[in-house]
């Protein structure tokens, strides 16, 4: 395996007592694939993602292989991590409400990432973004960028966090649940703006999220986990079409409804798959 | 309604501030000067406040304590805000070990009150109105750091601050960009409140003669001296007590309304 990000046996530990948040999770990302990550809440998803931007708390105890560009990131001091972090990979999170600081501007915001790297001066700042913040669909940024966070809706917060994750232009950006606390027409939008930074930059995407018609929408390929393990990966379409894994059959067919004849019972993933079974 | 705390408190606290500074160049009379024959004059005029049991000016006493009053509140909050929040900050960005060597150093210091820090470094240096301020201050840093300790906890546990980190911010940086930000309207709650009660403790301690030597005047030794002549000239006691009453109430409502106007979420509520 030699893509852009290579993890290999991955396994992330929180105290002895507990199951083991991830067993051993193996997935290789090449430059420019975008994989989606599918799986139900505490599947181990955005550990995964928090553990390859190295921003798992200290309690975590992380196994395995993490390489980005051929670089092992596991055990890397976090000062050389500080420097890979909005540079070689970004992160797009979960919810817009809270990811960006309330109390303070939002062109600062989007300016800091860019001042951290020491290398432009604050009027170039300024005018960089302004240009990002048009670039990810605001008509009126200079409006925006002296906005604070709650006085943006859930929809621009997000486009203003994508924003920042792409300021760099990083090789990889990891995106957890971006749209889930997203409305659905305003989920489309931002979906349309990542579909487009994504084309633009050619960077490599970690797509994580619960909803296959969303994951099917941006990724061409997927991975499918349950309690910390992958249970099925490969193309999306592939899938889609001829799930192997019971778990996987069972999702493809709740999210499947148009399949549903009216007046029958809807399926759940208990007709497919009992967890009982399962270990 | 909530500009109304701002305002009255900034007029209670500039009115404080103002006498203390006007002191420093002038008052009606010599607060110090002692004129047996006009002693406890009611108010009126040329005394607008009257005269206390020795025959001197209580407005120019009270005016005089203002200054004290000012001293002793900045020094003691100063040095309570530039030990305790770095403490407290760094205590919850650190590692276990070190935050509890200062929470548990932190809850040492809380066991002594301001008190008997005071009654300590007044019997090793002297009483003056500096040993009363530091030990007030001192005796505050536990509550400051145990205040933005929490405050920077919660911020440490939110999105934009892993966001931050995720962008690549050292934790540094985050902590004066991000960190300081979001604690100050929890700091700056207790910083009010604690000048209010700085401003009470000094005169607690005047008051015991653990404090500014006399013959400088304070609000404290006004009250004790007012103390002697309780039953035949209360008013004596209620022009002091009126002043600290003042003064509490101001740099109170003063620190509420700085939090409205500095908490971004707040403003926009009013």
């Amino acid at each position: 395996m030699n893509g852009l990000l290579d993890v290999a046996d991955l396994r992330v530990e929180f105290g002895r007592h507990r199951a083991p948040a991830l067993r051993g999770v193996s997935f290789s990302l090449q430059a420019g694939q975008r994989l989606g990550l599918i799986g139900e809440s505490g599947s181990g998803k955005t550990v995964t993602a928090l553990a390859v931007m190295g921003l798992l708390p200290e309690t975590a105890r992380v196994s395995g292989s993490v390489r980005l560009d051929g670089r092992e990131l596991v055990g890397l001091p976090d000062a050389q991590f500080s420097d890979l972090r909005g540079v070689a990979m970004g992160m797009v999170f979960q919810e817009p409400m809270t990811a960006l600081d309330p109390t303070m501007r939002v062109g600062r915001q989007v300016a800091e990432v860019a001042l951290l790297r020491g290398r432009a001066t604050r009027g170039d700042t300024r005018t960089n973004v302004l240009q990002l913040l048009t670039r990810v669909g605001f008509v009126d940024p200079e409006r925006i960028a002296d906005a604070y966070p709650h006085q943006l809706s859930g929809g621009q917060r997000q486009r203003v966090v994508l924003a920042m994750a792409v300021f760099n232009r990083p090789g990889l950006i990891i995106c957890d649940e971006p749209t889930t606390a997203l409305d659905v027409t305003v989920q489309a939008r931002v979906l349309d703006l990542l579909d487009e930074i994504l084309g633009e930059s050619g960077a490599a995407c970690l797509f994580i999220s619960h909803d296959l018609a969303v994951v099917s929408r941006v990724c061409s390929h997927a991975m499918v986990m349950l309690d910390g393990d992958v249970v099925e990966s490969g193309p999306v379409s592939q899938i889609f079409a001829a799930p192997r894994h019971p778990y996987t059959q069972g999702l493809v067919a709740t999210a499947r409804l148009d399949l549903v004849t009216p007046g029958e019972r809807l399926p759940t993933i208990e007709d497919y798959f009992r967890r009982e079974d399962f270990r | 309604m909530r500009w109304i705390n701002l305002v009255l408190g900034t007029v209670l606290v500039a009115g404080v501030i103002l006498l203390g500074l006007v002191s420093l160049a002038w008052t009606p009379f010599d607060p110090t000067l002692v004129v047996p024959g006009e002693r406890l004059q009611p108010p009126g005029w040329p005394h607008i406040l009257g005269t206390d049991a020795f025959g001197i000016d209580v407005f120019s006493r009270i005016m005089a304590g203002a200054r004290v009053v000012v001293q002793v509140g900045v020094v003691a909050v100063g040095l309570a805000l530039l030990v305790g929040v770095p403490l407290g900050v760094a205590a919850a960005m650190s590692h276990r070990w070190l935050s509890d060597l200062i929470m548990r150093g932190a809850d040492i210091l809380y066991a002594f009150p301001a008190l008997l820090l005071a009654i300590l470094l007044a019997a090793a240096v002297g009483a003056s109105t500096m040993t009363a301020a530091v030990a007030i201050g001192v005796a505050s840093v536990p509550a400051f750091a145990r205040v933005a300790r929490a405050a920077t906890l919660q911020v440490m546990s939110s999105d934009y601050m892993l966001a931050a980190r995720a962008a690549g911010t050292s934790p540094l940086a985050a902590a004066v960009t991000h960190v300081l930000p979001n604690i100050a309207a929890v700091i700056w709650v207790q910083a009010s409140a604690s000048f209010g009660m700085a401003i009470l403790a000094e005169a607690g301690l005047s008051y015991l003669g653990l404090a500014t030597p006399p013959p400088a005047p304070t609000w404290g030794r006004m009250l004790r001296d007012a103390q002697n002549v309780i039953f035949s000239n209360p008013e004596q006691a209620l022009w002091p007590g009126l002043a600290i009453a003042a003064a509490v109430l101001g740099f109170n409502l003063l620190g509420d309304g700085l939090r409205d106007q500095l908490d971004p979420r707040l403003r926009d509520i009013s």
